[in-house]
């Protein structure tokens, strides 16, 4: 009972979001910081202007939020965030049209060369996980997870498990949770679109949860959700320790991109690589940088 | 007379008048910005693919916008929900209207007054937690979630628009008409099912068609039990995605300014003009029931 309890607020929380429009895919935020972040090092009081900023919109929350906080230390600087998507925002940042660029990808060789470059300001990792109470694997090889998302494998005793279907959760596919999975799983495998698709972290979560033979995906943030179990990938276990150590498979860096950095733009990454602004990637269900 | 009136009315008057305004020029509102944000898709994307493809695939590198595996999607899930309600709908219009006694009338009534006022996520909960697992153990479906499911969902959340409208409408059936055929010699239940439904026909169909304006609009409810697999529903037991589905699913990603938001508009577009012909179907039906019981 208190499962199904705590697994129903779960899903009212995502409807929550759902109805808010929200775009970050988190629970309630742990703690926000009640007043203006401690003054850093870069604090510059001279600084003003209006600034525009656009990339990836699984940045974004990091970056809006970011803004949130700086709206408060440096009242005269306005910051704008379009959330365009990873390749536009690097075309952008290379045409001028915004000064800071966003992207969840690493950049391609022509980006490169053009002059882009980027620091990572988070990471993200996406870890596969199963129904608890059904599935007794605990292992997988990525391949494995790719036939099932592609639906070679459709029954989990061909993988040495029970004699029963599996059951495939997808998400949403302008997600930046599906497209890490497609890009670090999936490879040049194409889906199947037969699969169930979720709208959110949560809403997997849930579903997956609580639906016998399921299979799913979430970000790392979300795997100790009442009955989900993560699988190790290539005996690897999904944890920040094999994030840290680059042995887990599906994890990219979140980076910031220019060109060159203004003074305002250079203490603005350095406000999100700093403590308050790694807090606030945590908060969001990213990882902190090591 | 007019001129009489003390300022201050006239004062009310405009500011009740200027209130009235709101809602149409909300509507004249919305009409125009989804046209404006969705029309521009036809620019890059062929109309007759939009409406006749049931390929979506908006952010491939490739992208193709098409929507027919959605509306077949709504037009699947709601006329199963119809099938579901109408019936039952209709049984318990008559029974309220006809049969209960004032205790038991205003029993059910209470039950389905309720019924109306129940957030449309609390049923959706419900259809997850409760009607899917009972799929799951009947048929052969993993999941429990698919077309069924969310019909069964959206048949309940439609029952008390096709309750109410049916019972008002065999209650503004002309006495006379009912004492007519009893007199005859019918029995009662000849009379509900020759005399009575058929004299409330217009008013039981347009309630019937407002029933289906809700069903297609509903989205919070089946998004959570329908599956919401951009594919063409095979069965009952497929997994679907409707209209509004769509639309919540993917804006809350589409990148801004892209052709893919655009296109979730121009969903919205096609959305519209659905309901927009329901509302007309539930207008001429209204007017007929009011001509009919009127003696006309």
């Amino acid at each position: 009972m208190e499962k199904r309890l705590s697994v129903m607020i779960v899903l009212l929380m995502v409807a929550a979001t759902i109805f808010a429009g929200g775009k970050q895919e988190t629970q309630a935020p742990v703690t926000a910081p009640a007043s203006a972040p401690a003054v850093t090092a870069t604090y510059d009081s001279t600084f003003k202007g209006d600034l525009a900023f656009g990339g990836s919109t699984t940045v974004d929350p990091i970056i809006t939020a970011a803004i949130e906080e700086w709206k408060e230390l440096y009242p005269n600087v306005h910051i704008s965030y379009e959330g365009v998507g990873s390749s536009t925002g690097i075309k952008g940042v290379l045409a001028g049209t915004y000064s800071l660029g966003a992207a969840s990808r690493e950049l391609k060789a022509a980006e490169a060369a053009s002059g882009a470059v980027t620091t990572a300001v988070a990471l993200d990792a996406i870890a596969v996980v199963v129904n608890s109470n059904s599935v007794s694997l605990s292992n997988l090889s990525v391949e494995d997870v790719a036939k099932i998302y592609a639906g070679e494998i459709t029954n989990w005793k061909e993988l040495g498990g029970a004699d029963s279907s599996i059951v495939v959760f997808n998400r949403d596919e302008a997600s930046g949770t599906y497209e890490t999975f497609e890009k670090k799983v999936m490879g040049k495998t194409e889906f199947m679109k037969a699969a169930s698709v979720t709208t959110g972290n949560g809403d997997m979560a849930a579903k997956v949860g609580a639906t016998p033979n399921a299979i799913g995906y979430v970000g790392l943030g979300f795997i100790s959700e009442k009955g989900l179990k993560p699988l190790s990938l290539n005996g690897v276990e999904a944890s920040i320790k094999n994030v840290y150590n680059g042995t887990y498979a599906v994890q990219r860096n979140l980076n910031v991109v220019f060109t060159e950095l203004g003074k305002i733009e250079d203490a603005f990454v350095n406000y999100i690589l700093s403590k308050d602004g790694q807090d606030i990637v945590a908060d969001l269900d990213f990882i902190p940088l090591p | 007379m007019k001129n009489d009136t003390p300022s201050h009315e006239r004062f009310i008057e405009l500011m009740l008048f200027l209130f009235a305004c709101v809602s149409i020029i909300s509507v004249i509102g919305i009409t125009f910005f989804i046209f404006e944000e969705g029309l521009p898709l036809f620019v890059h994307v062929n109309f007759f693919e939009f409406l006749l493809s049931s390929d979506w695939s908006p952010t491939a590198d490739n992208p193709s916008f098409g929507i027919l595996a959605f509306i077949i999607g709504s037009i699947f899930v709601t006329t199963i929900s119809l099938i579901i309600a109408v019936p039952i709908g209709i049984a318990t219009g008559v029974f309220m209207s006809e049969y209960a006694n004032p205790k038991w009338s205003s029993i059910v009534r209470k039950g389905i007054e309720l019924l109306a006022g129940i957030p449309s996520v609390i049923y959706g909960l419900f259809g997850f937690f409760f009607i899917a697992p009972i799929i799951r153990t009947l048929t052969s479906s993993d999941t429990g979630l698919g077309v069924l499911t969310a019909s069964i969902i959206l048949g309940i959340m439609v029952l008390p628009t096709i309750i109410n409208t049916t019972e008002v409408s065999l209650r503004a059936v002309p006495r006379e008409l009912k004492e007519g055929s009893l007199a005859l010699g019918a029995t009662y239940w000849q009379t509900i099912i020759r005399t009575l439904i058929p004299a409330a026909r217009s008013g039981i169909i347009a309630g019937i068609v407002l029933g289906i304006g809700r069903s297609i609009g509903e989205t919070m409810a089946v998004l959570m039990v329908a599956g919401n697999s951009p594919i063409m529903p095979k069965g009952l037991l497929s997994n679907t995605r409707t209209l509004t589905m769509n639309i919540v699913t993917d804006l809350k990603y589409a990148e801004v300014g892209s052709l893919h938001e655009t296109s979730l508009f121009t969903t919205g577009i096609v959305l519209f003009i659905f309901i927009l012909f329901i509302n007309l179907l539930v207008h001429y039906f209204m007017k007929k029931s009011l001509e009919r019981t009127q003696g006309k």
